[in-house]
């Protein structure tokens, strides 16, 4: 029989190897965002120095001031978070009724439908872009948000989410609502959104990181400067022969920092979300 | 209050599955009717169509003499308390009982006053702003409850609300019911598979199998006279015993012999037996209709039946005892005093006045 000290020396090198091997990942993911806000801070000069600088010898935000200047910053700005913010406000409300619909309600062809949008995940995007065009383009829709936005409400893995959450809500919650006098509408605003916070708060973050990260898309549907999102007028600070890195660094760092903002406030409600969805009161 | 009339209501799910088939019952205004039978025979279904949570195939429904085949729930004037409570998670205890009075726009001042009212009379005064989690099982019952009880409503529908509690929660809260209908006044409607439940709540006991009403009755009318052999079997615990028995005409009286078993009865008591001659009956004798002649020392020879004891449940104040007569197998239930181990040979002899006659095949009650 081992003593018990043993265990506790055991236990601790188990602990220190955990530990080590967690760290060596934290690093690997962090070492590019490092890099990105490193060279955006960092001279022309710096930037291609050899060896490499981790940190910035002689920081900088020259690159900053130069990308209000080189693009129309805020404009795209703008841009990007009205796409994102009504995408994700009118996302979680269609893709929350639509999935409460499959979920509760009773209607011929149910399933058929459900399977028929399970299906189309397995249609890449690229395939439907040229389509979804040219339709966009007959109703008048390139260059305008709208067009962004109704080809972004929309997500099956959105429905799929909401109903898979709505199918554990006992029946009788519905049915007790409906005899106190609900509408149907009421049923889904008044008891159903407000049970479903959990996975709308997921929903919510992933359609809004989407969203906002989305770049081919915008670049398709946006032909004007000025209705560029971020990402796509970052993209467009790229020169065809030669690359102004500290600009574009500067640029991904203004990109994500929305996106890690988003992230940090709401991450409790998923990690809350998963770690309650199978419980029952 | 209202009364609530079921004339030839059917549902039929889905073309071919039968909920519930042609349901004829009036439940009389303040009448406190229990709709029981095992899982599966139609008791909620019909419930739910009072409710209007299921649409009626066929028949009509009146609730104080409107027909309500096509009005939704809501306009009903209906509450209805749900087996696992259904109480809105997100919405404090005094919003899930306010919340159907807020919906139909009632002054504050009146909500108020009927919650605070419906808190008083259930004990939940102090719970009010507690959220469903934190209450136990009870509570939330009792919650559900004065979430219909604000309501004011003509009818108060029950849906198995008891199945969820523990044994001795569901004793107090059953004699809480009964005392929330003597004191509202109220057309209640309940649902439970729990035949105890039904004969110690009921004004009225409906029972039901596969979708059929089998018999409608008060509770100890239901227990001395079972109409068939379903019912006889379903109400009373231990259950009834059933032995398959043919007639046979004696000198003054006729011969019942099963197997194991042979009593004489009366002809002039038991005249109606003259039409069974030679045609298979089943006799059910109720477990405390079985008497141990040596225990209770009675001196009669008559009727006597050998018997074989197989195990005995004690209950302290009664005891249960198994035993075979030939291959059937009888319960009995005697005094916590009569003892007895397995392999005894005991003498029993069925109050003949007690005895019930069914058809063997239809299962009809034959004594009228």
């Amino acid at each position: 029989m081992k003593k018990s000290k043993d265990y506790i020396i055991e236990y601790k090198v188990k602990k220190y190897l955990v530990y080590t091997l967690l760290i060596a990942g934290l690093i690997v993911t962090l070492a590019p965002f490092f890099w990105m806000i490193s060279t955006s801070l960092k001279t022309r000069a710096g930037i291609f120095s050899m060896p490499p600088q981790w940190i910035p010898a002689e920081p900088t935000f020259s690159h900053y001031i130069r990308l209000l200047d080189q693009m129309n910053f805020f404009r795209n700005f703008f841009n990007s978070t009205v796409v994102a913010l009504a995408v994700t406000g009118f996302g979680l409300f269609f893709n929350s009724l639509a999935g409460y619909a499959f979920a509760k309600f009773r209607f011929p062809g149910r399933n058929r439908i459900f399977a028929i949008l399970i299906l189309s995940l397995m249609v890449p995007g690229q395939v439907t872009m040229m389509p979804v065009f040219l339709i966009l383009r007959s109703m008048g829709l390139i260059n305008t948000y709208i067009g962004l936005i109704i080809t972004g409400t929309i997500s099956v893995f959105g429905i799929f989410l909401v109903r898979q959450f709505v199918q554990t809500i006992p029946n009788d919650l519905i049915e007790a609502a409906r005899i106190d006098g609900c509408s149907e509408f009421g049923i889904y605003w008044k008891v159903i959104l407000p049970l479903c916070k959990p996975v709308l708060a997921t929903l919510g973050i992933f359609t809004f990181m989407t969203s906002w990260n989305e770049f081919l898309w915008p670049l398709i549907v946006m032909i004007r400067e000025e209705m560029y999102t971020l990402p796509v007028a970052l993209a467009a600070l790229e020169g065809q022969h030669a690359t102004d890195y500290g600009l574009v660094m500067a640029g991904a760092v203004v990109v994500v920092i929305p996106v890690l903002i988003v992230f940090l406030v709401a991450q409790k409600y998923i990690i809350e979300g998963i770690s309650t969805t199978g419980l029952k009161g | 209050m209202a009364d609530v009339r079921f004339e030839n209501v059917t549902k039929i799910y889905g073309g071919d599955v039968i909920g519930c088939k042609d349901v004829n019952l009036t439940v009389k205004d303040r009448e406190f009717c229990v709709l029981v039978g095992p899982s599966g025979c139609g008791k909620s279904t019909t419930l739910r169509t009072v409710a209007g949570l299921e649409e009626i195939s066929s028949g009509e429904l009146r609730i104080d003499g409107e027909t309500v085949n096509n009005i939704p729930p809501k306009d009903r004037d209906i509450a209805m308390v749900f087996q696992n409570y259904a109480l809105y998670p997100h919405m404090k205890v005094r919003d899930n009982m306010a919340f159907g009075l807020k919906l139909r726009k009632y002054p504050k001042s009146e909500i108020n006053a009927r919650v605070d009212e419906a808190a008083q009379i259930l004990g939940i005064g102090k719970l009010l702003e507690r959220r469903p989690k934190q209450l136990s099982g009870g509570q939330r019952q009792r919650v559900a409850l004065g979430r219909a009880i604000v309501r004011k409503p003509k009818v108060f529908l029950f849906d198995e609300p008891l199945s969820n509690l523990d044994a001795k929660l569901r004793v107090q809260m059953r004699v809480e019911i009964k005392k929330l209908h003597s004191k509202l006044q109220t057309t209640m409607i309940y649902v439970t598979h729990d035949q105890v439940e039904a004969m110690t709540m009921g004004d009225k006991i409906v029972v039901m199998k596969d979708g059929f009403i089998q018999q409608v009755d008060e509770p100890v009318q239901l227990y001395n006279n079972p109409k068939n052999r379903f019912v006889a079997g379903f109400i009373g615990s231990p259950a009834m015993n059933f032995i398959d028995v043919s007639v046979s005409p004696g000198k003054d009286s006729f011969e019942i012999i099963g197997d194991g078993l042979n009593i004489s009865l009366s002809k002039t008591a038991f005249d109606f037996l003259g039409n069974y001659i030679g045609k298979e009956l089943t006799i059910g004798v109720r477990p405390e209709d079985i008497i141990d002649r040596i225990y209770a020392q009675m001196t009669t020879s008559e009727n006597v039946i050998n018997a074989t004891a197989i195990t005995e449940e004690p209950m302290g104040s009664e005891n249960h005892i198994h035993a075979n007569i030939g291959k059937n197998k009888v319960v009995m239930k005697t005094k916590g005093t009569n003892r007895v181990s397995a392999g005894d040979e005991l003498e029993l002899i069925f109050k003949p006045e007690k005895i019930h006659f069914f058809d063997k095949e239809s299962g009809q009650c034959v004594e009228q």
